[in-house]
C-alpha cells in the first residue's frame, strides 16, 4: 500500500530553480532516499512534504489524503533537520514532551512513552540534560526520538547525520535502519552521501537539477545506472571513450587484469596502491586510464610498467550527445 | 600535563608572568583613564553632596531637600515615570519591528532593515529641533491641516505635543527604538529557522512558538536593551530641556537649574541620585549578562 | 643609529632657532567671554580684524564658553586662581556684562581682581558716551544691550498696544495665550521681565542695585502679579509653558504663536536682519518701568600674564571701526555716538537710547529670586 504519493508536483523559486513535475510513491514501511548534489531539489521535495514550502502545482497525498493545504503543524509528518533541531532552552525531557502536551496526552502516558523512546534511542538517563550539554550525535538521537514520539505517518529526515563524525555517522545509520524496520515506519531521507543512501535505503531516488534521474533499489542503481550522470555519481566508474561517440562504463571491481595481451583492452601498469582490504591498480590504455580493484595475491605478480590486458565483466554503454 | 620537571615548572611560571604583564599592558590605560575620569569624580561628587556649602561640614540637607521639597519629589517621580514608559514603549515597538524584520522576507522588510538605524546617525540636537518643527502647534502637522477644508474636523489641528511629557516620550522613542531594534534583531537572528520549523512540525501554532520559543530565546537581549535605555534616559537632558514643560521637570534639567543657580552641592546630590538609579539598572544588566544560564553551559 | 642622531641634532637646531623667533612675537592676550553664539561671532570678527592690523601690538585669542556649557564654572575658576595667589595666568582679560563682572569682586571680596584702568592709554575713550553703571574705574563698556518688548506691528494694531504695565496686564488677559516670556533661569530676557515686573512695585529705586536680602520682603506684590497673569500666557498641550532660552520665545514670535514677548534688542535685530522676523517687527519699552538693560564691558584681570598689553585691543574695540563691527555683526548698541560710525545700519538702533537703560544688579539675591519663581510660578497649573 502506498503511504506517500507525490503527483506531478512543481515547486519553483523566484530564481527559476526548483523542482518540476515530480512523481514519486513511497510504500508503507519503506525507506526511500532522495540522493543528489546540493541544489538538485531533494531538500525542496522534503520541505514540500513537511509543509515548509507551498507547492505551485500537482498534489501530495499521505494515506490517500491530499495534504498540500495543511500547515506543517497539521500534517501527519515529522521532520528531523540537519542541525539545531532541539530547543536549547528546554531539557531533553521537555523537548520530547512538548509535542505530546500539544496533543493533550495525559501526563503519565507522556512519561511512559518518553521513557520507552529514550530506551529505544539508547539515551536513557539523559532526560535532565540541556541540548548544549550533549554531543552532536546525542542531540540527533533525541531529535529522531522527538519525531518518532509523535508517531508520524511519514518521517522526514533532512541530512540528519551530515554534521557528525564519520564513525558516529556510520553507527547512527545502522541504528536508524534497525529502528525503522522494527517499527515499520515510512521514511523519506535526504542525503548527498551516496554511500549512506546505499547502506540505508529500500529504494534510492537519484536527482539532478530538479528532475528525478533514476529510481530503484540500491542494487539497480549501482549495477544498472541508466545515465552517465547516475553512473558517475554512484560509486566508482571507469569511462572509456569509444568510437561513434560511445562511452563504455565499467566499475573497477568488474575489471579483470591478466599479464600479456588479447583481452578487451591492453595497457601498462601505472600505479599499484594499497587501500586496506583491496588493492587499486591503474592501467594506462589507448582509451585513457582504467582503474581496477584486485586482490592482494594478484598484486604480488605485477610491477609498474608491466604490459597487461583487461577483460570487462559487467559493463554499460552510453552515447554522448 | 603528566610529567613535571622543575624546568618545565619554571617555564610555566615564566609564561604565566608574561601573560599577566601583557594583560596589564592592555588594561592599564583603560584602568588609569577610568580611575581618573570616572572613579575620582564620582567620589568627589558623593563627598560634595554631603557638604553644607555654608560651613563646609557634613550635612544631609541636600538629600533632605530632594526627598521633602515638593518640586524635587515631583521631579523624581516624573523622571522615573517618563523613563519607565520610554523603556516599555521602546522595547514593545522595537520587538514588533524586530519580529517583522526577522521573519518577513518582503522587500519592505529589507528596506526597513537597511533604514531603521538611520536615526542613530542624526545628531541628537538636530533631531530634537527637527521634531519641534514637526510637532509644535504651529509646526508642520499644523500647517498641513491648514490645507484641509475649514469645515473638516482636523482643520488647524494643534498637536499639543510640545512642552509636555508626550513630546518627551515621542522624542525618546525616536532615539531608542532603533537601538532596541538593533539588539533584538541580533537576538532573533540567532534563533535558527530549524528551531521554529521543528516547533511548527510538532504542532505548535504561532502564538505558542512566540511564547515558548522566541521569547525565552531572546528575553536576555531584551533585558539588556531595557537596561541600556533606562540608563540613558534617566539622565537625559537635551530632550526634556527643549521639549519638556517647566514643572515637573526631568532630573537632568532640574540639575542644570541648580547649576545655574550655583547650588553645586544640591546638584551633586541630584547627580548621586541619578547615579543610584542607573546603578540599579546596571546591576540588572550585569546580572543578566554574567549569569550563565544552565542551558548555555558547555 | 647615525641617522637617528643626525635627525635629533637637526631637530634640536630647528628648535633652538625657532624659540627666540617665537619670543620676539607679539604678546598674547587671552580674552575670556561667555554667552550665546552671537557673542562668539562678534569677538571672532573683532579679533580677526584686530590681529590683521599692521600696528596691532598684541595677538588676541578668544576663550569662549557657551552659555550653559560650563560658563558657571568660570567664576569659581578665576576667583580660586586669584585667592590661591596665582600670577601670570592665562586669565588676561574679560568681556562680560558689568553686573557679572561685579560678581567676581563679590566672590573674591576685593576689587583688586581687576586692574584699575589708566584711561589716558585709551585714545578712543573720550568718545564713549555710555559710562559704566558701576565699577567706573575698572571697566570699559564696549556695547549696550537691553531687553525690550518685541511685537509685529502688522499683527498688533497701534491703538491696542499697551504702554503701561497696567495696560499690559489688560492686554495679556484680553489676548489669552498671545504673550510669553522664557524661563528666567535659561535666559536674560525672561529674567529681566520678571525682575522688572517685581521691582517696579518697590518705591526705593536703590533696590535695583542692592544685594541686601531685605528687599526680598517687598517682592510679594510682584510675584502676585506674575501669578495673576500666569493662566493667560502661552499654552501648549493645554497648559502654560515657559519655554527655555531667549531664542525659545523668539521662535514663538517667529512662528506667530504669540504676539508680544520680552527679548534682547540685539537678538530681535539679528532675526529681522536674517529675515526670520518680518520687517514690521517693532521694539519698545513701557512708559512706567523699562525692562532692564546693561552695559557690557571689558576689564583687565590682575592675575593675567598680559596685564597692560590688553589696552591696545580695548582701544580698538571702542574705536569707530570696532564699534562698526559690533553694530553690524551683532546689532549691538554702540557705546559711542552713532554719528561717528560709518554704517548704514546705525538707524536700527537709533531708538534704543542708552541713557534710558534701567540697570539692575542684585547679585546673589538673584538666586533667591529664581528659587522663589521656581517655587511659586513655575509650579502653577
Amino acid at each position: 500500500m502506498s503511504m506517500l504519493e507525490i503527483i506531478n508536483m512543481t515547486k519553483l523559486y523566484k530564481t527559476g530553480d526548483g523542482v518540476k513535475d515530480i512523481n514519486l510513491t513511497i510504500r508503507e514501511g519503506e525507506l526511500v532516499t532522495l540522493l543528489g548534489p546540493s541544489g538538485c531539489g531533494k531538500t525542496t521535495i522534503l520541505r514540500t512534504i513537511g509543509g515548509f514550502l507551498n507547492v505551485d502545482g500537482g498534489d501530495i497525498r499521505i494515506a490517500g489524503q491530499s495534504i498540500i493545504h495543511l500547515p506543517p503543524e497539521k500534517r501527519p509528518t515529522s521532520m528531523v533537520f540537519q542541525a539545531y533541531n532541539l530547543w536549547p532552552h528546554m531539557r531533553v525531557f521537555d523537548n520530547l514532551e512538548f509535542g505530546l502536551k500539544l496533543r493533550k496526552i495525559p501526563r503519565a502516558e507522556r512519561a511512559r512513552r518518553i521513557s520507552e523512546m529514550m530506551a529505544l534511542v539508547k539515551m536513557s538517563g539523559m532526560e535532565k540534560k540541556y541540548p548544549g550539554q550533549m554531543s552532536g550525535g546525542q542531540q540527533q538521537r533525541i531529535a529522531i526520538a522527538r519525531a518518532l514520539l509523535l508517531e508520524p505517518q511519514v518521517l522526514l529526515l533532512d541530512e540528519p547525520f551530515s554534521a557528525l563524525d564519520a564513525k558516529i555517522r556510520q553507527q547512527m545509520r545502522e541504528e536508524l535502519r534497525k529502528i525503522q524496520t522494527d517499527l515499520n515506519i515510512t521514511v523519506a531521507f535526504v542525503t548527498h552521501d551516496q554511500e549512506e543512501a546505499m547502506a540505508l535505503s529500500d529504494r534510492v531516488v537519484v536527482m539532478n537539477k530538479g528532475n528525478i534521474e533514476q529510481e530503484g533499489s540500491p542494487q539497480d542503481i549501482y549495477h544498472r545506472p541508466q545515465s552517465r550522470y547516475v553512473a558517475d555519481f554512484i560509486g566508482e566508474m571507469n569511462f572509456l571513450q569509444m568510437p561513434d561517440k560511445k562511452v563504455l562504463a565499467v566499475r573497477p571491481e568488474h575489471v579483470e587484469v591478466s599479464p600479456g595481451s588479447g583481452g578487451d583492452l591492453d595497457g601498462y601498469v601505472r600505479t599499484i596502491m594499497m587501500l586496506g582490504h583491496y588493492i587499486e591498480m591503474t592501467v594506462d590504455t589507448d582509451h585513457g586510464i582504467v582503474k581496477a580493484f584486485i586482490s592482494d595475491e594478484q598484486a604480488q605478480s605485477f610491477g609498474r610498467g608491466d604490459a597487461v590486458t583487461l577483460r570487462f565483466g559487467r559493463k554499460q554503454e552510453y552515447t554522448t550527445p | 600535563m603528566t610529567t613535571s620537571t622543575p624546568q618545565t615548572d619554571r617555564e610555566e611560571k615564566r609564561k604565566a608572568w608574561q601573560k599577566r604583564a601583557l594583560l596589564l599592558l592592555f588594561l592599564g590605560p583603560a584602568l588609569i583613564l577610568s580611575l581618573s575620569i570616572i572613579v575620582y569624580p564620582i567620589i568627589n561628587t558623593v563627598i560634595r553632596s554631603f557638604t553644607d556649602p555654608a560651613t563646609g561640614g557634613f550635612s544631609l540637607m541636600h538629600y533632605e531637600y530632594l526627598f521633602t521639597n515638593r518640586i524635587a519629589v515631583a521631579d523624581i517621580w516624573y523622571t522615573l515615570w517618563i523613563t519607565v514608559i520610554t523603556v516599555a514603549l521602546s522595547v514593545f515597538i522595537a520587538y514588533l519591528l524586530a519580529l517583522y524584520l526577522r521573519f518577513s522576507g518582503s522587500r519592505i522588510a529589507k528596506f526597513i532593515g537597511t533604514m531603521y538605524l538611520l536615526p542613530r546617525f542624526i545628531p541628537g540636537l538636530v533631531a530634537v529641533y527637527a521634531m519641534k518643527v514637526v510637532i509644535s502647534d504651529s509646526g508642520l502637522i499644523n500647517r498641513l491641516t491648514l490645507l484641509l477644508p475649514e469645515a473638516s474636523a482636523l482643520y488647524n489641528l494643534k498637536p499639543g505635543l510640545l512642552f509636555n511629557p508626550r513630546g518627551i516620550i515621542l522624542m525618546n522613542l525616536w532615539f531608542n527604538i532603533p537601538f532596541a531594534t538593533m539588539i533584538i534583531v541580533a537576538a532573533l537572528s540567532g534563533i535558527s529557522d530549524s528551531i521554529i520549523e521543528s516547533a511548527r512540525d510538532v504542532g505548535a501554532g504561532r502564538a505558542r512558538i512566540f511564547l515558548q520559543m522566541i521569547v525565552p530565546l531572546s528575553i536576555r537581549d531584551v533585558m539588556i536593551a531595557m537596561t541600556f535605555i533606562f540608563m540613558s534616559n534617566i539622565s537625559s537632558f537635551t530632550t526634556p530641556y527643549l521639549i519638556g514643560e517647566n514643572f515637573p521637570q526631568m532630573l537632568g534639567v532640574f540639575l542644570r537649574k541648580q547649576f545655574s543657580n550655583r547650588a553645586y552641592e544640591r546638584a551633586a546630590a541630584i547627580s548621586v541620585l541619578i547615579f543610584l538609579f542607573s546603578s540599579v539598572s546596571a546591576i540588572v544588566y550585569i546580572y543578566t549578562n554574567l549569569k550563565e544560564k544552565e542551558w548555555e553551559k558547555g | 643609529m647615525k641617522k637617528i642622531l643626525t635627525l635629533v641634532l637637526a631637530l634640536a637646531l630647528v628648535l633652538s632657532l625657532g624659540a627666540p623667533a617665537l619670543a620676539t612675537e607679539k604678546p598674547v592676550v587671552n580674552l575670556w567671554t561667555t554667552g550665546s553664539q552671537n557673542v562668539a561671532d562678534l569677538f571672532n570678527a573683532l579679533i580677526t580684524e584686530y590681529n590683521a592690523l599692521p600696528d596691532a601690538k598684541t595677538e588676541v585669542r578668544l576663550q569662549f564658553l557657551l552659555s550653559g556649557t560650563g560658563d558657571e564654572g568660570m567664576l569659581s575658576r578665576v576667583s580660586s586662581a586669584y585667592l590661591a595667589g596665582q600670577k601670570d595666568t592665562e586669565f588676561d582679560m574679560m568681556a562680560e556684562n558689568t553686573a557679572s563682572l561685579q560678581s567676581y569682586i563679590d566672590e573674591t571680596g576685593t576689587e583688586d581682581i581687576f586692574l584699575t584702568l589708566d584711561f589716558s592709554k585709551l585714545s578712543n575713550y573720550g568718545n564713549v558716551t555710555l559710562k559704566p553703571s558701576i565699577l567706573q574705574d575698572k571697566v570699559v563698556p564696549y556695547r549696550g544691550t537691553t531687553v525690550v518688548f518685541a511685537y509685529d506691528s502688522a499683527r498688533v494694531p497701534a491703538e491696542e498696544l499697551p504702554h503701561t504695565w497696567e495696560e499690559l496686564t489688560q492686554w495679556i488677559k484680553a489676548h489669552p495665550g498671545r504673550f510669553a516670556y522664557n524661563e528666567p533661569t535659561t535666559g536674560g530676557a525672561g529674567s529681566a521681565f520678571v525682575r522688572t515686573a517685581v521691582y517696579r512695585f518697590i518705591q526705593d529705586k536703590s533696590s535695583y542695585t542692592s544685594v541686601d536680602p531685605v528687599w526680598a520682603e517687598q517682592w510679594d506684590e510682584g510675584f502676585a502679579w506674575l501669578a495673576d497673569i500666569h493662566p493667560h500666557l502661552y499654552k501648549s498641550g493645554g497648559s502654560v509653558v515657559y519655554v527655555a532660552k531667549n531664542q525659545g520665545t523668539l521662535d514663538l514670535l517667529i512662528n506667530q504663536e504669540v504676539d508680544i514677548i520680552p527679548a534682547w534688542a540685539d537678538q530681535v535685530l539679528t532675526n529681522v536682519g536674517q529675515g526670520t522676523l518680518p520687517e514690521t517687527t517693532r521694539m519698545y519699552q513701557l512708559d512706567d518701568a523699562a525692562l532692564t538693560g546693561t552695559d557690557v564691558s571689558m576689564a583687565i584681570l590682575s592675575i593675567g600674564k598680559a596685564g597692560e598689553a590688553c589696552y591696545d585691543f580695548m582701544d580698538f574695540v571702542i574705536s569707530p571701526a570696532g564699534q562698526k563691527i559690533a553694530l553690524e555683526n551683532m546689532k549691538a548698541i554702540p557705546v559711542i555716538d552713532p554719528a561717528l560710525i560709518d554704517s548704514a545700519q546705525k538707524d536700527l538702533v537709533a531708538d534704543l537710547k542708552v541713557e534710558n537703560f534701567a540697570f539692575m544688579s542684585i547679585g546673589n539675591l538673584g538666586d533667591v529670586f529664581n528659587e522663589r519663581w521656581n517655587e511659586e510660578i513655575m509650579t502653577l497649573k
